[in-house]
């Protein structure tokens, strides 16, 4: 049986030296080769030509995210799984953006590491659960998973409620508002009310939200 | 739990104590108004308020009219007032004067009308006509200016009327002249005296018998040589008085201006606090006077201060950045070596777990679990320290997993939008700053709000990003709490403002009993876009 290849590159030793313990222990996986910062990952994968390339993130000198770009111009033909401390939504997105199959973060190095690697050797893509789901709800649902609005009630809105919500949704202080309109701050925050009680609306968020959807505001 | 956040009435005639609360509540920061202030006594407002206004607007106005106004105020009423009591006393005099001249005049009128009533009847006893007494007559008109007329008239033909024997006349006099005898009704005096009108003055007629006959000599005198002399005396007074008044005008206001001047200047001096280095260093100021010394002293307080403002906000830019700095290794070092470290451990035990069995295994499996929920706490401490994805990925990346967790964590649904940013990166100072107001923000939302949604937001304008942060929770008066924390060393606020200057920006929040906001406005390098 061929055994999947595997390249470990993170800079704590103690670590590699685990992982290559673990994956080792497993029939079907060898590991070939460690690395140690982002070059040497460049330098190795290109040498052994692993099938998966385990790879850290925060790495002295080239970092992960860099590496995979590289490897990608380079069109070389490795899959990657991230395995990193990070579990930022950030993260995650650059790192698919760069082109990973898979990320999931150390905390989970145990319990899932094994079958995301065989995962991703079959170029299927593996990504922690609990990470992915803000982006299927992206992908999705076409946006976050705040509720849209269905019904249009822009028009409902005087002339003076769309001022007021103009400045607002650019951010601006009831009191700059009441100064730019000539009215009072009172009159500002009735105003808010009314409108947020008018289009169902509960958080300032969604409030600007909906003056960006309809085009109340000039794009910076 | 507050129910009023999410049960706005449709109905926006707002109760009474709805009104009440907002006026309590309502308050932006920095500034300050008068009407804040008197909000509190909102209850009794309608009752007292215009008498409270009337006396109010008294003293603005009496205290807005300048010193220099006052002190010639002063000075000139009091001068005023003293020219006329003098006046009053002088005009006082001049009537007192002019009566006892009136009586003068008219005891003289009697004096001279007997003498010559008497002399005309001894001519007469002497058989000489009346007419010889005209050169008399008028000896008498050329030495006295103030008999008007001598007129002595004789007998006639009885039913006749009266001969007029001696008619003198003061030149220049215009009035009327009797041409009667006030004795042929059989009047018992010796003489009758009365005054008639002459234009502004008066002529006194004296009117004597001539004794021995039926003729009368009438004397008449009249007031207006003195009255002349006196009203033109009074019209000097005046105008001297007048002229009086001018000099002392212009001394009084030389005086004041000398007074006045250095407060002047210290005003100015109090006006450059804000930047400008103080302007108190006339050499031409006399140092002598209280008020001079006063801005002296205002001068060298004032550079003094502005040194140590200078110095404070160097040292709070230090301590923030020695802050950071330090959460910033702590958090790496968590990160990097604490966390790999557990990892191995976590792997390493996998690895033995994998090779024992029973019970043995079972302990494995524990202590790989408590590696694990160390591992996670660990990591969670070093993203609340520093977040390396406000470093990696900048402040929106960082903001958005903060409210994730935020939201998950203290179950306040909190949204966070961002408008006109794209991915534009800001200066790290400024990240940090806002990144460090934010996570204040909504820490301050959880320990006091009692709100049940929140949202974050970043908005950007021409030279400037705003990161807002707003809740529905039931809002603070901001200017009593602002106050508070200077004093219980609280600088939760206090340290949100000088975050935000210390990157040149502000912060403002506004809070009413429908929630608080929160803005921190900082300026940007460049124009719009990437």
């Amino acid at each position: 049986m061929k055994k999947i290849k595997v390249l470990i590159a993170d800079d704590h030793a103690v670590l590699r030296a685990g992982l290559t313990k673990l994956l080792n222990a497993e029939p079907d996986i060898e590991v070939a080769a460690e690395a140690a910062n982002g070059e040497d990952a460049l330098a190795k994968t290109s040498e052994f030509k692993p099938d998966v390339l385990l790879l850290d993130i925060t790495m002295p000198g080239m970092g992960g995210i860099d590496v995979v770009r590289s490897l990608k111009e380079k069109k070389m033909p490795v899959s990657v799984l991230i395995l990193t401390m990070h579990e930022d939504e950030g993260y995650l997105r650059e790192a698919l953006k760069a082109g990973v199959l898979g990320y999931i973060p150390k905390k989970a190095a145990d319990s899932e590491l094994i079958s995301a690697i065989r995962a991703v050797s079959r170029k299927e893509m593996y990504i922690y659960p609990s990470l992915a789901k803000p982006l299927v709800e992206e992908a999705i649902l076409g946006g976050s998973l705040h509720k849209e609005k269905p019904v249009d009630t822009f028009d409902s809105l005087s002339q003076r409620e769309r001022e007021v919500l103009r400045l607002i949704a650019q951010g601006y202080t009831n009191q700059e508002v009441a100064g730019r309109l000539f009215i009072s701050i009172k009159t500002v925050e009735t105003y808010k009310a009314r409108m947020m009680e008018k289009l169902s609306v509960t958080s300032r968020a969604e409030l600007v939200r909906f003056a960006l959807h309809h085009g109340l505001m000039k794009a910076d | 739990m507050a129910t009023k956040k999410l049960s706005r009435t449709s109905d926006f005639k707002e109760s009474f104590w709805h009104r009440i609360r907002t006026k309590f509540f309502s308050a932006s920061v920095p500034t300050t108004s008068l009407r804040k202030k008197s909000a509190k006594h909102s209850y009794f407002r309608n009752i007292l308020n215009p008498l409270v206004h009337l006396w109010h607007q008294a003293f603005v106005s009496a205290g807005s009219v300048m010193i220099r106004t006052k002190i010639m105020g002063i000075v000139t009423l009091g001068f005023i007032l003293s020219i006329e009591v003098i006046l009053l006393i002088a005009w006082q005099a001049y009537r007192d004067t002019a009566a006892i001249l009136n009586d003068q005049l008219r005891h003289n009128g009697v004096a001279i009308g007997k003498t010559l009533a008497n002399y005309a009847g001894n001519q007469l006893q002497s058989g000489n006509q009346l007419e010889s007494l005209s050169d008399l007559a008028h000896e008498l008109i050329n030495s006295e200016k103030n008999i008007a007329y001598v007129l002595i008239l004789g007998t006639g033909i009885p039913g006749a009327g009266m001969t007029e024997a001696v008619r003198t006349v003061q030149p220049g006099f215009t009035g009327n002249m009797p041409d009667n005898n006030p004795f042929l009704s059989g009047a018992s005096e010796q003489y009758t005296i009365e005054t008639a009108p002459y234009g502004r003055f008066s002529v006194i007629d004296v009117a004597v018998i001539i004794p021995g006959s039926s003729g009368v000599v009438r004397i008449g005198l009249t007031d207006n040589y003195i009255i002349a002399q006196g009203l033109q005396n009074l019209r000097q007074m005046l105008y001297l008085a007048a002229a009086v008044s001018v000099l002392w005008l212009l001394l009084a206001y030389f005086l004041s201006s000398l007074l006045v001047r250095p407060v002047h200047r210290l005003l100015e001096a109090i006006r450059a606090v804000e930047g400008a280095p103080s302007k108190f260093d006339d050499p031409l100021a006399s140092r002598k006077d209280e008020i001079s010394r006063l801005g002296v002293t205002f001068g060298v307080m004032n550079k003094e201060l502005q040194r140590r403002e200078e110095i404070r906000k160097q040292l709070l830019n230090k301590v923030i950045n020695a802050q950071e700095q330090e959460r910033k290794r702590i958090a790496r070092e968590l990160h990097d070596q604490t966390g790999q470290s557990l990892t191995s451990m976590i792997v390493g035990l996998k690895v033995i777990e994998s090779h024992t069995e029973g019970e043995t295994q079972k302990r494995i499996t524990d202590m790989k679990q408590m590696a694990t929920t160390i591992l996670h706490e660990i990591h969670n401490l070093a993203v609340e320290l520093r977040p390396s994805s406000l470093d990696d990925l900048g402040l929106i990346a960082a903001l958005k997993q903060y409210v994730k967790e935020y939201t998950n964590k203290f179950g306040i649904e909190t949204d966070f939008q961002v408008n006109g940013l794209d991915d534009k990166r800001l200066s790290p100072d400024t990240e940090i700053a806002m990144y460090r107001i934010i996570q204040e923000a909504l820490t301050n939302i959880v320990k006091h709000s009692a709100a049940t949604k929140a949202s974050v937001l970043l908005a950007s304008r021409e030279g400037s990003v705003v990161a807002i942060v707003e809740d529905n929770g039931k809002g603070f008066d901001v200017e009593k709490v602002f106050v508070a924390s200077q004093n219980d060393h609280k600088l939760g606020l206090y340290g949100m403002q000088e975050r935000a200057a210390l990157i040149g920006g502000n912060l403002t929040i506004e809070s009413t009993w429908m929630g608080t906001t929160v803005f921190a406005e900082a300026p940007v390098e460049g124009g719009s876009g990437k």
